[in-house]
């Protein structure tokens, strides 16, 4: 509020009402941010621990597919789209009843911010994919999670955006230092694998 | 005496402070942090002192003064716990508070609408 002079009288003047309108904005604005700080926490702990449960899983199941077969894909679309689903659906739930909860500024922010980078990574990953370059994927989806989560907690409580700083280092450094496919001997005919990654 | 630009301060301070008292405005909750507080805490059932801090951007010092204005004046009430040995503090809107948002908005509604009207 920029300071000016006002003399009191009786009937409002142009710039009360300028005031006024400030401090309505204002008062919103507050509102939004608490409405999606509430309705973002759960969505964001709930995709965070939809990733957990995908990497755990990984560790139990995914030792019988071979990094870069459309198998190993198809798991891991599998463990995005399950993070991403529940994620939706614990913010939806925590944030119903609440009025304009989904619509609100932080959920639209919340909602694009992590949207377009995870698009973009999908659209890499795709690009990736079909020119033979699998074993780029884990970084491109690492780095694409980690912008998104930076970019849709760019304004919520530090460890948010510090998450999406760690996830897009990781993610580069894994894209710099990508796995090779395994060989045919490496993978035994049953089809799980005897790397210590697996154990 | 301080200086003209202090002086100048105080005087826009009073002539806003009468301006706002001629319009019926409630001096405890306007005023900008305050009422970030209060509209934050309408939407939530209680809210921890970090939370607050974060949400509106606030030094701890400044968020402490103005809570202690609201707490006196009855439309915050503060609970002070301990989670293991870390001091926790959470603010929540009392009945009175809402009632003081609840009019403070409708006043500034008022005040817009008569301005449009000409």
């Amino acid at each position: 509020m920029e300071p000016s002079v006002e003399s009191p009288v009786d009937a409002p003047h142009p710039g009360a009402a300028a005031r006024a309108m400030d401090d309505l904005r204002h008062i919103r604005s507050a509102m939004e941010g608490a409405t999606g700080l509430t309705s973002a926490s759960g969505g964001w702990r709930a995709t965070v621990g939809g990733f957990a449960l995908g990497t755990v899983a990984y560790r139990w199941w995914g030792i019988a597919v071979a990094p870069g077969s459309a198998r190993w894909v198809v798991f891991w679309g599998f463990a995005a789209a399950l993070s991403l689903a529940t994620g939706v659906f614990m913010m939806r739930r925590k944030s119903s009843g609440r009025p304009d909860g989904r619509a609100s500024r932080p959920g639209r922010k919340l909602v694009f911010g992590v949207g377009a980078p995870r698009a973009a990574g999908l659209l890499a990953s795709v690009g990736a994919w079909r020119a033979g370059a699998a074993e780029l994927l884990p970084g491109i989806g690492l780095s694409a999670y980690g912008a998104g989560v930076l970019a849709g907690g760019a304004f919520s409580p530090r460890p948010v955006p510090a998450l999406g700083v760690c996830c897009m280092a990781l993610g580069g450094w894994r894209s710099s230092s990508p796995s090779r496919p395994p060989t045919p001997s490496s993978v035994p005919a049953s089809g799980r694998s005897t790397s210590p990654a697996g154990s | 005496m301080g200086s003209p630009g202090t002086r100048v301060k105080a005087a826009t301070s009073r002539a806003r402070a009468a301006a706002d008292a001629a319009l019926g405005l409630d001096p405890v909750i306007h005023e900008r942090l305050r009422l970030g507080i209060v509209g934050a805490l309408a939407t939530r059932d209680a809210l921890r002192f970090g939370e607050l801090k974060d949400l509106l951007g606030c030094t701890d010092g400044n968020l402490s003064v103005h809570a202690r204005r609201l707490e006196e004046a009855g439309y915050v009430a503060v609970a002070k716990s301990f989670e293991g040995r870390v001091p926790r503090t959470d603010f929540r809107l009392t009945a009175a508070g809402r009632a003081a948002l609840a009019r403070y908005v409708t006043e500034m509604e008022r005040l817009v609408k008569a301005v449009r009207r000409g």
